[in-house]
C-alpha cells in the first residue's frame, strides 16, 4: 500500500516537472535574450551613461527632454509620412495585382505570382543598394538616359533632393512589398465562397456591386491584417534610409524613429535616451494597433 | 520547389564558407588580434600578396619572430567595427572576443570620451608614451583628438595635411595660372572664368571644383583653415561665430546659385576620382589619403593633375587643414594590454612598421621624426614630377588643432542643414546680398540647439548630477 502510494506520489512529481523541463529551453532563451533585455532598457530609459561604473538615475529627465526635441519630433512626422504613404499604396495595389491574377484569363499566372513575389525576397538593405546606384547622379541608369533625352542639362540630384526622399523610399519599400500582400490577398480571394457571387448575380449586382459587397467583405481581415503588419513595419522603418542616404537624408527627411534612436544610441553614446525613444515608439505603435484593432473590428470576426 | 532551393543554395554556401580557409580564424588562441577597417592599413600589417612575392616579410610577422606572439589582423567594414567598440565599451565587455588592438576612425572617437575617464573603454596610454619616450614624437595637434581631460588614449597614425589637387590641362588651356591664386575670393573668380571658357568650348559641365551641397565636410576644412571648430575642447560651440558665417556663406556662394563654379559630387564609392577624371570637379581638396585613390581610379590623369596648397580667405589662415584620419587604441577588455602595447610601438615607432607604411600608403606619419625618409623627395610622374611628399610635410607643419568632441557629429550635422538651407534659398532666387543676414538666424537657433543637447548629454559625475536641469 505504502509502495503504490509512493509510486504515484512519485509519477504525480515526474508527471508536474515534466513540462516545465520541456519548456525550460525555451524559458531560458527568452529570459536571456528577450526578458532581461526588455527590462534593463525600461531601467535604462530612466538613467544615464556612459559606460560601466558611469550610471545614474535621472528619474523622467529623458522623457520630459524628448518631449521638447525636435528632431524626435521631426522623426515620428517622416516616420509616420512613410507609414500613410506606404499602406494608401501598397494595399490597393497588392490587391490591384491579385484581382488580375486570380483571373483565369491570364496567361502564365504562376510566373507572374511568383514574379511579383519574388521581390519580397531580397533584403531591403540590398534593395537599398540597387536604388543607390540606380539613383546615382550622371553615372546611374536614369541620368544617363535623361543626359541622352536631354543633352547638355545638369543631371538630376535624385539622393540630394529633400523633396525626392520621401518618394524614393516609398517607391523602394513598395517594390518590396507589394508581392507580399498580393499572395496574401490573393489567397484570401480564393477563399471567398463562389455561390456569394452566384447570389450576387442573381440580384442583379454588376462588378462593382459584386466587388464592394462579396469581393470586400470576404477579404476584409487579410485586408485589415495587412494595414496592421504594414503599420508597424513602416513604423519601424530603418535600415531603408540607414543604407540609402547613409544617415538623415537631404533636409533630415529620412530621418525615422528607429534611425534617431540609433544614432543617439550609436553616434552620440548615450543609452539612456536612446532606451527612452525605443519605449515611446513601443507605446506609440501599441496605441495605433490597438486603435486600428478596435475601429476594424479584427479578430471579433474570426471568433464570430 | 523555390524554398527547397533556396535551402539549398543556403546549406551548401554555409558549408563553403564555415571549411574555407580564406575565412577561417587563426588557430592560435593566444594570438593578438587586430581590429582594422581599412584595407591598405590590413596590407601594412599582414603584407600583399606584391610584397610578400617580392620577399618582403610582413610586420605581423617580423613582431612574431621577435617576440614569439602571433597576430591575427582581422578586417571589419568601419560602421561594423564601430558598432562593436562601441558595445563593448558600454558593457565593459571583456573576454577572448575583445581585440587587443583597434583602429579608430577620427571621427568616431568623440563618443569614447562622453563620460568620466574612467568610463572611456580605452586604455589610457599616456603614462606607456611618457615612459617609451614617445609621446613627444608625436605631433601634438594630431594627438589632441585621441585625448580626454589630458589623457592621451589613442595613438594617431596620421596628419593628412589638405591641399589642392586640380586639372592643369584644363586650367591651363582656360589660361588660369593655379598656382597664382592667393584667396578663395580669387579662386572663386577664376572658377567663373574657367566655367565661361570651357561653357563656350562644348562643356558647360566642366566645373572648378568639387563642392558637396548635402555635407559639410570640405565646408569644415575651410573652417579649420581660419581656426574654427565647431566644438572645442571646452566644449563651447561655434556655430554662431562670425568666421563660420562668413566662410558658411561664401562657401554658399560658390557652390549655388548664378555664381556657381563647384559642382556636387556624384554619391558611390571613389566617383569623386571619375568625376576629376571627367571634368566635372576640376579640382578638389586633397588630403594625403585621396593621392593613391587618384592615381588608383583615375590613372588616365597621369601627368594632368597638380597639388598646391589651399587657397585662404585672409591673412592669418592657414594654407591647409587636415581631413579625417585614424588612431590605434587598446581596448580595456584586451586580455593582453602589455603585448598590445608592445605591438602597436611595433606598428606606429618601428623602423619596420615606417617601412611598411611607406610601402602601402601614401599617408604621412604623425611622427615628423619620420619625415626626413628618402621616399618623401621622389618626384612622382603621376603628378607631373611633383615633389609630393615634400609638399605634404611642409603643409603638414602648418595643421591646425583639430577638436573632436562627443558632440562634434551633432553640430556637423546642424550646420548641414543650415547649408542645404542656405543653398534653397540662394537657388530660390533671393539676393545673394542678403544671405548672411538671412542665414545668421538659422546659425544661432542651430547654436542653440546643439547647446541644449550638450548640456542635456554631458555627463555628470554623480555627486552633482543634474543631467541639463
Amino acid at each position: 500500500m505504502a509502495s503504490k502510494a509512493a509510486e504515484v506520489s512519485g509519477r504525480r512529481l515526474r508527471s508536474s516537472k515534466a513540462p516545465w523541463l520541456f519548456l525550460s529551453p525555451f524559458l531560458l532563451i527568452f529570459t536571456v535574450f528577450l526578458l532581461y533585455p526588455i527590462v534593463r532598457s525600461i531601467i535604462l530609459s530612466f538613467q544615464q551613461t556612459a559606460g560601466p561604473g558611469a550610471t545614474h538615475w535621472v528619474g523622467l529627465a529623458n522623457y520630459q527632454f524628448l518631449i521638447g526635441d525636435r528632431l524626435f519630433w521631426l522623426a515620428c512626422l517622416n516616420t509616420i509620412a512613410f507609414t500613410v504613404g506606404f499602406i494608401v499604396v501598397q494595399v490597393p495595389l497588392s490587391l490591384g495585382l491579385a484581382l488580375l491574377l486570380n483571373r483565369k484569363d491570364v496567361r502564365a499566372r504562376s510566373f507572374f505570382r511568383f514574379a511579383f513575389f519574388a521581390t519580397h525576397l531580397f533584403g531591403s538593405v540590398f534593395i537599398a543598394v540597387v536604388f543607390n546606384v540606380i539613383l546615382g547622379s550622371r553615372d546611374g541608369p536614369i541620368n544617363r538616359v535623361y543626359g541622352l533625352l536631354a543633352p547638355g542639362e545638369e543631371s538630376i540630384a535624385f539622393l540630394s533632393e529633400p523633396t525626392l526622399v520621401l518618394p524614393i523610399l516609398l517607391v523602394a519599400a513598395l517594390w518590396i512589398s507589394v508581392g507580399y500582400g498580393m499572395i496574401y490577398l490573393l489567397a484570401a480571394l480564393q477563399s471567398v465562397g463562389r455561390e456569394l457571387y452566384d447570389a450576387a448575380d442573381v440580384d442583379g449586382a454588376g462588378p462593382v456591386g459584386r466587388f464592394l459587397h462579396v469581393t470586400l467583405p470576404g477579404i476584409r481581415p487579410v485586408l485589415v491584417f495587412l494595414i496592421l503588419i504594414g503599420t508597424i513595419g513602416g513604423l519601424q522603418l530603418f535600415e531603408m534610409p540607414y543604407v540609402l542616404y547613409q544617415g538623415d537624408g537631404p533636409g533630415r527627411r529620412a530621418l525615422t524613429i528607429v534611425g534617431y534612436l540609433f544614432a543617439i544610441g550609436f553616434t552620440v553614446g548615450d543609452l539612456g535616451y536612446a532606451s527612452a525613444v525605443g519605449w515611446v515608439l513601443v507605446l506609440l505603435i501599441g496605441f495605433i494597433a490597438a486603435a486600428q484593432i478596435r475601429l476594424t473590428g479584427f479578430g471579433r470576426e474570426a471568433t464570430g | 520547389m523555390p524554398v527547397l532551393v533556396m535551402c539549398a543554395l543556403s546549406l551548401v554556401s554555409g558549408a563553403v564558407l564555415a571549411f574555407s580557409d580564406e575565412f577561417g580564424a587563426t588557430t592560435d588562441p593566444d594570438a593578438l588580434t587586430v581590429w582594422l577597417f581599412d584595407p591598405t592599413h590590413a596590407d601594412m600589417f599582414r603584407g600583399s600578396p606584391e610584397t610578400r612575392e617580392a620577399g618582403i616579410t610582413p610586420v605581423t610577422e617580423q613582431f612574431e619572430n621577435l617576440t614569439g606572439r602571433a597576430v591575427d589582423v582581422q578586417l571589419v567594414g568601419v560602421r561594423p567595427l564601430d558598432l562593436r567598440l562601441m558595445s563593448m565599451s558600454q558593457s565593459g565587455a571583456t573576454g577572448p572576443f575583445v581585440p587587443d588592438l583597434v583602429e579608430i576612425e577620427i571621427n568616431s572617437i568623440g563618443k569614447y570620451f562622453r563620460g568620466p575617464k574612467s568610463s572611456v573603454g580605452l586604455l589610457p596610454l599616456t603614462d606607456r608614451l611618457r615612459e617609451a619616450g614617445l609621446l613627444d614624437d608625436l605631433l601634438s595637434s594630431r594627438v589632441a583628438p585621441w585625448t580626454k581631460d589630458g589623457e592621451v588614449y589613442g595613438v594617431p597614425m596620421d596628419v593628412h595635411p589638405v591641399a589642392l589637387a586640380y586639372r592643369q590641362d584644363l586650367f591651363e588651356e582656360a589660361g588660369i595660372d593655379v598656382e597664382g591664386i592667393k584667396t578663395w575670393e580669387a579662386f572663386h573668380e577664376t572658377g567663373l572664368e574657367f566655367s565661361r571658357y570651357w561653357s563656350r568650348h562644348g562643356h558647360p559641365e566642366y566645373r572648378a571644383l568639387e563642392m558637396p551641397r548635402t555635407n559639410t565636410s570640405i565646408l569644415e576644412v575651410m573652417l579649420l583653415q581660419r581656426g574654427i571648430n565647431l566644438v572645442d575642447q571646452e566644449g563651447q560651440v561655434h556655430l554662431d561665430h562670425p568666421l563660420t558665417l562668413d566662410t558658411l556663406c561664401r562657401y554658399v556662394r560658390m557652390a549655388a546659385g548664378d555664381k556657381v563654379v563647384g559642382s556636387q559630387p556624384a554619391s558611390g564609392a571613389m566617383q569623386w576620382a571619375r568625376e576629376l577624371a571627367a571634368g566635372y570637379n576640376s579640382s578638389l581638396l586633397a588630403p594625403d589619403w585621396r593621392l593613391a585613390l587618384i592615381e588608383n581610379y583615375a590613372p588616365e590623369l597621369a601627368g594632368k593633375l597638380r597639388l598646391r596648397p589651399l587657397p585662404i580667405f585672409e591673412a592669418g589662415d592657414v594654407p591647409t587643414a587636415t581631413w579625417g584620419g585614424t588612431g590605434f587604441a587598446i581596448p580595456r577588455g584586451s586580455d593582453d594590454p602589455d603585448a598590445a602595447w608592445e605591438l602597436l610601438k611595433f606598428i606606429m615607432f618601428s623602423e619596420a612598421g615606417d617601412a611598411a607604411r611607406r610601402r602601402h600608403t601614401r599617408i604621412l606619419a604623425a611622427t615628423p621624426a619620420s619625415w626626413d625618409d628618402s621616399s618623401l623627395e621622389v618626384e612622382h610622374e603621376y603628378w607631373g614630377g611633383q615633389r609630393v611628399g615634400q609638399l605634404n610635410v611642409s603643409l603638414a607643419r602648418l595643421v591646425p588643432r583639430r577638436i573632436i568632441t562627443p558632440f562634434s557629429a551633432i553640430a556637423s550635422a546642424e550646420l548641414t542643414v543650415v547649408l542645404m538651407r542656405a543653398i534653397a534659398w540662394l537657388e530660390d532666387g533671393h539676393d545673394p546680398s542678403r544671405l548672411p543676414e538671412t542665414v545668421r538666424p538659422w546659425l544661432a537657433q542651430a547654436q542653440a540647439d546643439v547647446e541644449m543637447r550638450i548640456q542635456f548629454g554631458r555627463f555628470d559625475e554623480p555627486e552633482d548630477a543634474s543631467h541639463g536641469q
